[in-house]
């Protein structure tokens, strides 16, 4: 009871959170500068989708189809020829990412492993047309920063 | 030519110095107490613009001015426009009577460190106070809508109840001081060589909670709200009027510092007046001190608010008058027999 009297005339709970906030004052900040600092990301972040080639350099990608139908939305179109020695390859491969979910089922459907998802996360661009890839800038080469060229 | 120097040069000089001081420290304080929430709640605050972000006010302020003044069609016009004027211009008014230091030498002038001493001085700034309510009220009211409505009902009996406990708080005061002036208060605590926080404790918490509740700084910002209110008394108020406003309302917080510090913590007078061993304080400008209490006590106010969430309204009129005010009239007795059994 006295104890109760002295807390409230003195005011010692308002003190206390004073203290606290000035506890908190000197701690470490959890902000991360973003443009200068980045977070690691974990192994299976899921960025852009990428095609991938064999050793050779020849594509992974056999033009099963898989992937556009396992496709919700319907955002990757192939055109194949075959090749002389009578495989199937793509001529074209296009991509629509401005309604991309980053759902990963092509990536699961994929049989050959051609197509997956790489550590790339800044995709703004100016200009909707920029979002259809096409196959040249799929790759993870030295074409990476062409992702967003028009043809 | 004398006279023309001594009446028109020097007041002048004055006023430009301290509407300056106050502009920039508005400007620094906003940023500082935006840099001091943000660590508090373990984040940085800005800091992209300028070095450490010292610049985000200026930034924030070019843009308010450039800003589109929106004037909503159902607003009382003239009053509406004239309201911000209102609280800021009494806002500014009062740090007239501000004691900044002695007196100084310059080229065989003497020059006060104050641009009026009145002999009511602290009638005026309490009278003045006042009518710096009247921004909030009538801004509220003329912008016809209901949010602003509710937040200068709110700032109105507020305002009442808190001006109340503060003026009871200063009476104690006067018992010691014998003078209204600001000067004579801080040259009564010289001569009695104690603060007067130090032998009015009492009178000294009160006026400082009223003082926050008359700034309508957190927890008692009933009046703004932004969670409740939107905002509040300024809700429909945007571009420079907001500015003037929010200026306003720093300015409220370093006056107050300031006349705390001249109240209760000597105004200019070094710590300890009364150990003579720390004479070489002397050494350092009187000015210093002052300005140095005055941050400490801003300090106090942005912890304030960092660290306690908003009273209720009920709570809010619970604090003043069945607390402050008690208080402040048993203050008033005890320490009014005290005198005259002294004497």
């Amino acid at each position: 009871m006295i104890k109760k009297i002295f807390k409230k005339i003195f005011l010692i709970d308002l003190i206390k959170g004073l203290l606290v906030t000035l506890k908190y004052f000197f701690l470490g900040k959890i902000t991360v500068q973003y443009p200068e600092q980045k977070l690691k990301l974990q192994p299976r972040f899921r960025g852009l989708l990428r095609l991938y080639k064999d050793e050779e350099g020849n594509d992974l990608c056999i033009a099963c189809g898989q992937c556009i139908r396992a496709c919700p939305d319907s955002l990757i179109s192939i055109y194949s020829e075959r090749g002389p020695d009578k495989k199937l390859r793509p001529i074209t491969w296009t991509f629509n990412l401005s309604r991309c979910m980053f759902c990963g089922l092509c990536v699961e459907a994929c049989p050959t492993n051609a197509i997956r998802f790489s550590h790339e996360y800044e995709l703004a661009v100016y200009d909707r047309k920029k979002l259809y890839i096409h196959k040249k800038n799929m790759y993870l080469d030295e074409n990476t920063k062409k992702y967003f060229e028009e043809n | 030519m004398s006279i023309f120097i001594d009446f028109v040069l020097i007041p002048i000089i004055k006023i430009l110095v301290i509407v300056t001081f106050v502009f920039v420290s508005v400007l620094i304080l906003i940023w500082i107490e935006r840099r001091f929430q943000g660590f508090v709640q373990s984040r940085l605050g800005p800091n992209r613009v300028g070095p450490q972000g010292i610049l985000q006010s200026v930034a924030d302020a070019i843009k308010l001015l450039t800003k589109e003044d929106v004037i909503p069609n159902q607003v009382d016009r003239f009053i509406f426009n004239i309201s911000p004027i209102i609280a800021f211009v009494t806002a500014l008014v009062v740090f007239a009577l501000i004691p900044f230091g002695a007196e100084l030498n310059i080229f065989g002038r003497k020059i006060t460190l104050y641009l009026a001493d009145l002999n009511i001085g602290l009638l005026f700034i309490i009278g003045f106070n006042s009518i710096g309510v009247f921004g909030i009220i009538l801004g509220g009211w003329a912008a016809k809508s209901k949010y602003p409505l509710l937040g200068s009902l709110r700032s109105a009996s507020q305002m009442i109840s808190y001006e109340v406990a503060l003026i009871m708080s200063l009476v104690s005061v006067l018992f010691f001081s014998r003078s209204l002036s600001l000067v004579e208060i801080v040259k009564a605590q010289q001569e009695m060589k104690v603060w007067f926080a130090f032998i009015q404790p009492l009178a000294f918490f009160i006026f400082f909670i009223a003082g926050v509740a008359e700034s309508n700084r957190l927890p008692f910002d009933l009046p703004e709200a932004e969670s409740e209110l939107v905002g509040g008394f300024h809700t429909e108020y945007s571009g420079m009027k907001f500015a003037f406003y929010f200026v306003a309302e720093f300015a409220h917080v370093i006056f107050f510092s300031a006349l705390v510090t001249v109240l209760f913590f000597g105004g200019w007078l070094r710590p300890f007046p009364n150990v003579d061993w720390l004479n070489f304080l002397d050494y350092i400008p009187p000015v210093f001190w002052f300005l140095g209490k005055l941050a400490f006590f801003v300090f106090i106010f942005m912890w304030i608010r960092a660290t306690w969430p908003r009273y209720r309204y009920d709570q809010l009129e619970m604090i003043s008058w069945k607390w402050l005010i008690p208080l402040a009239l048993v203050n008033i007795f005890i320490t009014g027999l005290i005198v005259i059994l002294v004497k």
